[in-house]
């Protein structure tokens, strides 16, 4: 990677120097240092800086003779740990190309999350992953002016890389090292018209997604996470393998029509359907000393064959009419189905080897097997009726009644259903909306209100609300010359359930406020405070005992933020500082720190600097500390 | 495919291109060649006084309209300001010319030829549905836009959408897991429609319809043959934050066990999520960590109860 972004600064530099005349883009390119302090795992889980070369920003925007119009962006292209290439060209009405590239390094190796052996002072947790992904888009329209526009396009997501996972096996857990590799390619051609009043576009795409994960027993993993032994005999594995291979096809079809009668009315229909089809295969052999209570026996190998067949067939069909009732006052009423159908089949072929009873009998090889199906449909009604003035004087209102109706059937294999109950069943959720907001905007000031309330009639999942109400509250004010601006949001959510047995209650607050002053041209000052609480509270079933419970979560984050920036002539400077705490459930600090120096040494040549440090601290236990500081050096060019 | 490999040698031919072209420019076949009225070559170019004019050449109301080495031609200005005879015969007065601004503004400028609807865009009706809080002019600058935003945006998106959505850019700017917006690719219009798609949250979905999380985690689009039900029935943020979170994993809540547990305990009849099993005693830590076993809880082709 450091190569490759070596060789293109080396050979930008030496084009740029050989045609030595004036281009419209700018530049700018350097190296990043890192100096970490702590936890590196936590560091690159947050943030993931890292040393290396980096295109930190490039933008082109010209005509040439082979373009209408080429522009190019770049942002941080390089070291990562998110980069992005846009590209965007036309010639005339003849085609148009976009292009979009992005790539995203994700890792995570979180040493206090989902960790049963954080007690053993044992970090990171045992899944971890460092992975990158790679996206890329490319779409071309054809005589764009034209009736009727073709259009090709193309998209290609790549993820892949190293992780690490546990698997729960034999009366065990296992870490097991994985590799993954995902690749969805997706193919699409369609055509956008425009005849008369009607215009609308057909588009038809073919989706092929592919992903192949091989897992194996992690180095000196064999003797699982729990000590001691299952019914007198010690559980442990000498290798564990697994291949898991899935494949989707995904056809899917995207049309819209819009029609406009005599200006006053805009009607737009749409329609999308996608059925994908899947195929998995997996293979799996372990060999060891395992138990099973679902098998009631000891065994010391074990083979497993699996074929499986998934369909997600979904359609969603609807239509709008927008009319206007009167200048900037306008009418919109839609209705939109949707229907999703889920179903899948498994064949799962296991072979317990050399397998026996609990009391030492029996032995021999056992095969099981699982012909499971499975199944979900879904569908949902939606139906929305918007009234808006956006122009009555300086007042701007809104006023919208939509109505969600979904019912969903569940039909769970046998084979899922542990415990009965609560597992699959025919459910309906009807939920009524208003939402409302006004807003007043005069002379630099705007102050808007807005009103959301939610009610519905059964919950699907404990967690959903049965009523919920939205509150917001906004006011900004800009001074003329922009010497001075100020602005606030207020919000809170509340939303509860008061079914006695679920007793679900939840709130969210948030209020931020900024102020940005300008006392002379190139020097401003800012200011920004928010504060984020947000609790919940519903009623649980301790598993072990039955016994009720409450699941309480707490934020209460207050964040501060404080910067200048200021600009003269050849130079420039910005910086700020903030400071984040959050008290709750999970209390931390977030401390950051940002400058950023620029100087022109040249008219088209320039340096930045950058410093950026963040630290991060967990007060009870401080496992995931850090203090990391990025130094960026780069070389700004703008001929 | 690398294309980190690719983005030097298309930049070396970008940057070689331009100065070329920049020599051999001709007009585009397409222009549209500016009225030669004799009565607007006698009168001064706006451009003499008007230097946010200057650069005009490679903005995109542009494209087509202008010639090599020419300047900016007046009749390009008037296409949203009007005709600007008066306002130049009277010494540049102010109020003898037409300044776009406000919802007046857009309706009289920018609505004139971008009023279109889709499937995803309104303008009447939506969330930002071009009214005098918010009109095309809040966002877009048509002289003066971000030189690293594209669509003549004011400000950087961020910055932009701050204006009114501070408490949600608190959460990406604050938050210690947070999506990454501003740098590397993904802004706010990566998921959410800015010209108001009618419903929730103007989302901006896939072209397959499904929700725009699936647009990069594709994995996470299955089908599976046994789903977990918080995501064939429910959506990605019945159990993730989508913009930052306090929470690892950008998860609702603080720990595996809160998020699991609120939904496992059925407590009485009518909801989904199933009991676990006695021996699941919550208070050891190897069953508060329910992804130690439940890894696939996505959702699994071969275990039903996601266990791989």
């Amino acid at each position: 990677m450091k190569r490759t972004v070596i060789i293109t600064l080396a050979l930008l530099l030496l084009t740029m120097a050989a045609h030595a005349q004036p281009a419209p883009f700018e530049l700018e390119a350097g190296y990043r240092w890192l100096d970490l302090k702590g936890n590196n795992d936590m560091y690159r889980s947050q943030i993931n800086e890292r040393n290396g070369f980096l295109i930190r920003s490039f933008t082109m925007s010209t005509q040439t003779s082979q373009f209408d119009r080429l522009r190019v962006d770049i942002s941080d292209l390089g070291v990562g740990p998110a980069g992005s290439l846009r590209v965007a060209a036309d010639h005339g009405n003849l085609w148009k190309l976009r292009l979009g590239y992005r790539t995203t390094d994700a890792f995570s190796a979180l040493p206090n999350f989902a960790n049963p052996l954080i007690g053993q002072g044992i970090i990171p947790g045992q899944h971890t992953f460092n992975r990158t992904r790679r996206m890329l888009d490319i779409d071309v329209d054809f005589f764009t002016d034209h009736w009727i526009s073709p259009f090709v396009g193309y998209s290609y997501n790549n993820n892949h890389g190293p992780g690490t996972t546990t698997y729960h096996f034999g009366q065990d857990e296992f870490k097991l090292a994985q590799n993954l590799t995902e690749r969805d390619h997706e193919f699409r051609a369609g055509a956008g018209f425009h005849y008369g009043a009607i215009s609308g576009q057909l588009l038809q795409g073919w989706r092929n997604f592919h992903s192949t994960e091989s897992l194996s027993l992690f180095t000196g993993a064999n003797n699982g996470n729990n000590p001691g032994t299952v019914i007198g005999q010690p559980v442990s594995a000498t290798d564990i393998t697994r291949v898991d291979r899935n494949h989707v096809d995904t056809p899917f079809t995207n049309f819209y029509v819009t029609g406009d009668v005599r200006n006053r009315v805009r009607l737009v229909a749409n329609y999308v359907h996608l059925a994908a089809s899947g195929d998995g295969t997996e293979l799996e052999s372990a060999n060891g000393s395992f138990a099973s209570f679902a098998i009631s026996r000891f065994f010391t190998g074990f083979n497993e064959n699996a074929r499986s067949a998934a369909r997600n067939d979904t359609w969603r069909g609807g239509g709008r009419a927008e009319v206007a009732l009167a200048p900037n006052v306008d009418f919109v009423a839609g209705f939109q189905r949707e229907h999703r159908d889920l179903n899948g089949t498994a064949l799962v072929d296991s072979v317990f080897l050399n397998s026996v009873l609990f009391s030492g009998a029996d032995k021999k090889d056992l095969e099981t097997a699982l012909n499971a199906t499975s199944s979900v449909e879904r569908n949902t009604d939606m139906f929305n009726a918007t009234l808006s003035a956006r122009a009555l004087g300086p007042f701007s209102l809104r006023g919208e009644v939509r109505e969600s109706k979904m019912d969903v059937d569940v039909a769970p294999d046998l084979s899922e259903i542990v415990v009965p109950g609560a597992q699959g069943g025919a459910f309906n959720r009807r939920i009524r909306t208003i939402d409302t907001d006004a807003n007043y905007a005069k002379a630099g000031l705007l102050v808007g209100v807005a009103w959301r309330r939610d009610r519905a009639n059964e919950p699907i999942f404990r967690t959903d609300y049965t009523d919920r109400d939205r509150y917001r509250l906004r006011a900004a004010w800009k001074s003329p010359k922009d010497f001075f601006r100020a602005g606030a949001t207020a919000e809170r959510t509340s939303q509860n359930n008061d079914r006695p047995d679920i007793g679900y209650d939840a709130h969210v607050r948030q209020i931020s406020g900024d102020v940005v002053i300008t006392p002379i041209a190139g020097l401003s000052f800012r200011a920004s405070l928010s504060q984020f609480r947000s609790d919940s509270d519903v009623i649980i079933r301790h598993p072990e005992n039955f016994t009720l419970d409450h699941s309480i979560n707490l934020e209460n984050g207050k964040a501060q933020e404080g910067g200048f920036t200021f600009f003269r002539e050849r130079f420039s400077l910005d910086g700020s500082m903030s400071r984040f705490t959050n008290r709750g459930t999970l209390p931390f600090v977030v401390m950051r720190q940002r400058a950023r120096v620029t100087y022109d040494l040249k008219t088209k040549a320039g340096v930045a600097f950058e410093w950026d440090r963040d630290k991060y601290d967990e007060l009870n236990p401080a496992f995931g500390y850090y203090d990391a500081s990025r130094f960026g050096v780069y070389l700004r060019w703008r001929p | 495919m690398r294309l980190e490999t690719l983005a030097g040698p298309f930049l070396v031919l970008c940057v070689s291109v331009f100065p070329m072209a920049a020599q051999e420019q001709t007009p585009p076949a397409t222009t549209t060649a500016p009225p030669a009225a004799t009565e607007e070559a006698a009168l001064p170019s706006c451009t003499d006084c008007h230097d946010v004019m200057k650069p005009f050449a490679t903005n995109p109301h542009a494209f087509g309209k202008v010639k090599k080495d020419a300047p900016i031609p007046n009749s390009l200005c008037e296409t949203c300001h009007g005709d600007g005879k008066e306002h130049i015969l009277n010494g540049g007065d102010k109020t003898k010319i037409f300044k776009p601004v406000g919802l007046e503004g857009s309706n009289k400028t920018c609505m004139t030829c971008h009023d279109t609807a889709t499937d995803r865009i309104t303008r009447h009706g939506g969330m930002h549905s071009n009214s005098v809080a918010v009109n095309c002019l809040t966002c877009h600058s048509i002289h003066n836009g971000d030189a690293h935003s594209q669509h003549l945006l004011a400000k950087n998106e961020l910055a932009l959408c701050s204006n009114c959505h501070s408490t949600q850019v608190a959460s990406f700017r604050y938050q210690p897991y947070a999506h990454r917006l501003g740098r590397g690719g993904m802004e706010c219009d990566s998921c959410h429609e800015p010209h108001g798609r009618p419903g929730r949250e103007s989302l901006r979905l896939t072209r397959a319809g499904e929700a725009p999380c699936l647009n990069c985690h594709a994995d996470k689009r299955g089908p599976y043959v046994f789903q977990h039900g918080a995501l064939a029935i429910g959506e990605c943020t019945t159990c993730h934050e989508p913009h930052g979170s306090a929470n690892p994993k950008r998860l609702k809540r603080a720990t595996v066990l809160a998020v699991c547990i609120e939904c496992h305990s059925p407590t009485g009849t009518g909801t989904l999520g199933s009991q676990p099993p006695s021996f699941h005693d919550i208070t050891s830590p190897r069953y508060r960590n329910c992804t130690t076993c439940h890894v696939a809880i996505h959702g699994s082709n071969r275990d039903p109860q996601l266990l791989k």
